[in-house]
């Protein structure tokens, strides 16, 4: 195969797969909007509309993540003010993939699953999922949940869990690997409850020494 | 214009993905798009009509957005006749269609319709003013149909209520997704019982939607295959940007 038809191609793939997430990000924002609205999501409801962003990558010709924000409130206040988020970012390419541990192999296009208490921003550090990531203040739950332990005790709990695109196949998918498992850590349940080991593209966490600078999240496609 | 965008013949449904000519800075959209899909419903019968509104309004998927619908729109009801209104107005009022069928014996059932694109309602009362102000004697045989990408219903749904036997609620105002309407589009297309006509419209419509970037979320499988292809090919141990090695 030549060159030529090669990037023809590649570009052609890139289409495709942009293609498809943008589907996949209707799907999955139909699912969390009716789930709101069903009271399937604990005691929260929707407080606002969704927001939706890109990051591109640096040269400014490749958008390399799409992030979608759900802001939610506790169904007993009646004031729509957010007091969470609930962020969906899905990196294609770029700095959103998680690195095995050498940094030479990648586990692929992944989507971030975040409950937070601000809404994702690609413009600021620390506010979207990157590695090597610019938070070192989280915790690894049962090695697969990224949780921040909250200082008032009645603040929301804040966790990310991150699933591989190439493993959502149809909307069944997306509510089996996503939907259901924020249904359950919003009531309660343990990451592994949440999140059991064979759940389709469920990406694993490890950690090095947090103390050490350039502290980095190691992932792995397996438990 | 449905026949000219599924046979390749116009590429003018560009214009609705932000694809602007410069000559024409400003494009109805959602008008545009509402005449397309909707008005060559109106050259179909009134049975063909009352068929897919039911099946629209009766699927699961605005069932889960818009709670229990008045069990007495669809039931013992026979359309003879049905008349189309494009952008009636009224009281200040104007929404995007507004369908009336009877059935010869002065039975009444009207549909008003307000469709939305790329934007969410104009205005938080929007859909709440027409249905007040518009529509106001017609309640007890109607129902308000929302159809847009992203649902940005009334908080207070109170003005839609019906009150069903039983005690249990329902709601006159029946919101859908443009991905449903598709969906369910496709179901009815593929029913042995559909009419012809309503199979063929079915299908236009569902071609044309596709093309504006409404369809159905079918995972990576085909990414995937194009990226193994990749793979497969005998020189894709040579990056091609690189240079070939002598």
């Amino acid at each position: 195969m030549n060159a030529g038809l090669r990037i023809i191609q590649s570009g052609e793939l890139v289409e495709q797969i942009w293609m498809q997430v943008d589907e996949m990000a209707g799907a999955l924002n139909a699912m969390t909007e009716t789930a709101l609205k069903n009271n399937e999501f604990a005691n929260l409801r929707s407080a606002g509309v969704a927001k939706v962003q890109y990051e591109m990558s640096a040269s400014g010709w490749s958008s390399t993540s799409y992030g979608i924000s759900f802001p939610v409130m506790r169904k007993t206040r009646r004031k729509s003010v957010p007091a969470a988020w609930l962020n969906y970012q899905i990196s294609v390419l770029g700095g959103g993939i998680p690195q095995d541990q050498d940094g030479t192999k990648s586990i692929g296009p992944v989507v971030h699953v975040s409950f937070w208490h601000d809404r994702a921003d690609f413009s600021d550090p620390g506010l979207y999922v990157e590695f090597p990531p610019a938070w070192d203040d989280c915790g690894i739950e049962d090695g697969r949940l990224l949780v921040w332990k909250g200082e008032e005790t009645d603040e929301f709990p804040q966790w990310t869990f991150s699933i591989r695109l190439l493993h959502l196949n149809n909307e069944e998918a997306l509510r089996k690997s996503i939907i259901d498992p924020v249904k359950a850590l919003l009531a309660g349940a343990q990451a592994a409850t949440a999140l059991p080991t064979g759940l389709p593209g469920l990406v694993f966490y490890a950690s090095e020494d947090q103390s050490v600078p350039g502290w980095n999240l190691i992932a792995r496609a397996s438990e | 214009m449905l026949h000219a965008f599924a046979r390749n013949k116009s590429k003018a449904f560009t214009r609705y993905l932000r694809v602007r000519d410069a000559a024409e800075p400003r494009v109805s959209s959602e008008d545009e798009i509402t005449s397309i899909v909707f008005g060559s419903l109106e050259f179909l019968s009134c049975s063909d009509n009352w068929t897919l509104w039911r099946s629209l309004l009766q699927s699961h998927g605005s069932h889960a957005v818009s709670g229990a619908l008045p069990h007495d729109y669809f039931d013992h009801f026979s359309p003879a006749a049905c008349r189309f209104e494009f952008w009636p107005r009224k009281n200040h009022i104007e929404p995007d269609l507004l369908i009336r069928f009877s059935d010869g014996h002065g039975a009444t059932r009207s549909l008003l319709v307000e469709l939305k694109w790329d934007a969410g309602p104009s205005g938080a009362d929007q859909l709440k003013k027409q249905w007040l102000r518009y529509h106001g004697s017609e309640h007890a045989s109607s129902l308000h149909v929302f159809i847009a990408k992203r649902l940005e219903l009334p908080e207070d749904i109170r003005p839609w209520a019906s009150q069903e036997s039983g005690h249990t609620e329902a709601s006159r105002l029946r919101a859908l997704r443009w991905h449903e309407f598709h969906h369910q589009i496709v179901k009815l297309a593929g029913l042995p019982e559909t009419s012809d006509s309503l199979r063929r419209w079915c299908t236009l419509v569902s071609s044309f939607l596709k093309q504006l970037g409404i369809r159905p979320f079918v995972g990576f499988d085909h990414s995937i295959r194009m990226a193994d292809a990749f793979a497969d090919d005998a020189s894709a141990d040579q990056r091609f940007w690189l240079p070939a090695q002598a």
